[in-house]
């Protein structure tokens, strides 16, 4: 069937420390900002994660990496276990997985020139490379992304954001990494520069084999890159599913409602189309709702809901849900 | 798209950084390079003292004791009550003071920033005990730690320069830890570490150079402010040994001769005060510089 995964994430658990109150025995606050997300990366795939802000998304983004300390679970990478290695170990291992973030220029150190930017990964994995052959590597990679080779003495506040996020991208594909984690990286760009981006990342995909974990909150662009998507909720998983049965089948009634709320560019059709309007905010992390996370605004939600966080069940091929309730839009 | 290898030979941009575009602000300063002019002319003048043909500065002329100045004979600005030249003496003097100013800076620059950097960046517990060293240290009253160190060691300039030395950075390393604590959240900090860059090259290549403006605005105020310190010590009668001076001990004879002979007092004072004016419209100079943002 599938090849062996490349990352097995399994029950990760990412949790923050919020200050105590008061001196003596205060209430100590701790926020669940990921809490038991397991899922499987195959060599070559686009994992796509949805959700609102706050749901944890880009926090698993970064303990996946490592840039987090995990509270729980494992992250096994090609049958190791992440969390062991030593720190030694770990800076070498960062030449195979890269990150990519929401904000471009802020992600490029201001007084550093495109150059030394991107080429900071392969010197510091390749300390003996010799100067030429780097600026020659540089110089290629910057082509390969879209970028003037000949602007490489060129700083970060010189170039727009579109090509800022190009300059990122250079710099995380320079070691031929096998996963890029991409920290909603076309947010901050305009409509018609995320499709470039978008097709960029697809491009460089094809062509070096990557995996990605794609982490946006428009379901448009998700769908148009990724293989699978995965949809959160408070630090938890709600549904995930090949990204065809997902756009077409949601189960979840969350992902259903999100799915409504995406625009058809068809004036009849958006007019026609029924709207599944969430009500209420979403819950304080500190906080959360007893059982289902989801509970407190969901349409379908019953008492066991309250009492039971619904388990990730398989109903499909390649699709999981964690719903007491989980079937199709019903009238 | 475009085809990229079509535009490749072409000759490289030359970027303009940052640096570049400060050095243009500074320059279209006036006061600023009127400023930095002075300076690396009093700096030239008193380390070219020896070599310059001028007076000895020990010399004493029997016949012009505490003479007002005589341009005629070359006593520009008068001379003491032992009938030395004051205006080589100052010269002389500025060599101890621009001195002490300059070991002052370097310390706070070297030692100050990495540790500020080293602190901010790592957090934690080593941040705590760095950070408490640095108040330990700063709780040691600077005039107790100098005499106490003159009565053990004896008189001299070079325990003077490790006093001041010993204290000037804890100030610096003060502000480059606040500077650090603000940038080491950025995603370019973060992009570096996921890319698997050590922490010591995180530290000197991402945070120190992104606190230099802060930094090179405060080594500005370091210098006056160690010159004045100098000053104040000598002044006490634990720096500068006779036959040598500094601007601290002319100005403190000078004060004793004040009443009979004015220029004493008023021509060191006087170069002093120029160059600490000329160094806080550096100072000022470099600030706009660097941060136009707050002008």
């Amino acid at each position: 069937m599938s090849p062996a995964p490349l990352l097995s994430v399994h029950d990760l658990k990412v949790h923050f420390d919020i200050g105590r109150h008061g001196l003596l025995g205060g209430h100590r606050h701790v926020l669940k900002a990921v809490d038991g997300i397991s899922f499987d990366l195959r060599p070559g795939e686009t994992l796509g994660l949805v959700g609102e802000s706050g749901c944890g998304k880009s926090t698993l983004g970064r303990a996946i990496l490592r840039l987090l300390p995990l509270r729980g679970g494992r992250t096994m990478w090609l049958g190791q276990d992440l969390a062991r290695l030593d720190a030694e170990r770990m800076r070498g291992l960062r030449r195979e997985m890269q990150i990519i973030f929401q904000d471009p220029l802020a992600s490029l150190n201001p007084r550093m020139t495109v150059g030394q930017i991107i080429a900071e990964p392969l010197i510091t994995h390749q300390p003996n490379l010799k100067t030429a052959e780097v600026k020659n590597r540089v110089k290629a990679m910057m082509a390969k992304v879209g970028l003037l080779p000949n602007q490489i003495n060129r700083y970060p506040h010189e170039f727009s954001g579109g090509q800022c996020q190009r300059i990122g991208i250079a710099r995380a594909i320079i070691n031929e990494p096998k996963l890029i984690v991409c920290d909603e990286p076309v947010s901050a760009l305009d409509v018609s520069i995320q499709a470039q981006i978008v097709n960029l990342l697809m491009d460089l995909q094809a062509e070096m084999g990557l995996s990605l974990i794609f982490i946006s909150h428009n379901l448009a662009v998700v769908r148009h890159i990724s293989h699978r998507v995965m949809v959160l909720y408070l630090g938890k998983v709600m549904e995930i599913a090949d990204r065809d049965s997902l756009y077409a089948n949601p189960l979840h009634p969350y992902t259903q409602a999100l799915n409504s709320a995406v625009p058809v560019p068809d004036p009849d059709i958006e007019r026609a189309k029924q709207r599944l309007v969430l009500t209420g905010d979403l819950p304080s992390p500190l906080n959360p709702p007893s059982g289902c996370p989801f509970r407190t605004r969901c349409p379908k939600a019953t008492g066991i809901c309250a009492d039971v966080m619904p388990p990730l069940e398989s109903v499909g091929r390649d699709h999981m849900v964690a719903c007491h309730h989980a079937g199709p839009i019903s009238g | 798209m475009t085809d990229v290898s079509l535009l490749a030979p072409q000759a490289e941009v030359k970027g303009r950084s940052l640096w570049a575009d400060a050095r243009r602000r500074f320059l279209g300063n006036t006061a600023a390079v009127v400023g930095l002019v002075v300076l690396i002319a009093i700096t030239l003048l008193s380390f070219g003292q020896p070599y310059l043909g001028l007076r000895d500065p020990a010399d004493i002329n029997w016949d012009m004791i505490s003479a007002p100045p005589d341009f005629a004979q070359g006593y520009y600005f008068g001379t003491d009550q032992n009938g030395r030249d004051l205006f080589v003496r100052t010269l002389q003097g500025g060599q101890v003071s621009l001195t002490v100013g300059f070991i002052a800076t370097m310390v706070s620059l070297v030692i100050g920033t990495l540790w500020g950097a080293s602190a901010g960046y790592l957090g934690g517990r080593v941040d705590a005990v760095m950070m408490r060293i640095v108040d330990i240290l700063y709780s040691i009253p600077f005039v107790f730690l100098v005499i106490l160190l003159t009565v053990v060691f004896g008189r001299n300039i070079e325990l003077m320069y490790l006093a001041i030395g010993a204290v000037s950075w804890l100030d610096m390393a003060r502000i480059v830890r606040g500077q650090t604590v603000s940038i080491r959240r950025k995603e370019f900090i973060e992009a570096a570490h996921a890319s698997g860059v050590s922490n010591w090259r995180i530290i000197t290549r991402h945070i120190i150079p992104n606190c230099l403006g802060p930094v090179v605005v405060y080594m500005t105020l370091t210098v006056p402010a160690v010159i004045l310190t100098e000053s104040f010590i000598s002044y006490l009668g634990m720096g500068v040994q006779e036959p040598d001076s500094s601007w601290g001990t002319l100005i403190s004879e000078g004060v004793k001769a004040m009443e009979v002979a004015p220029w004493a007092v008023l021509y060191p004072s006087l170069v002093m005060v120029v160059t600490l004016l000329a160094l806080n419209f550096v100072g000022d100079g470099l600030r706009d510089a660097l941060d136009p943002k707050d002008r």
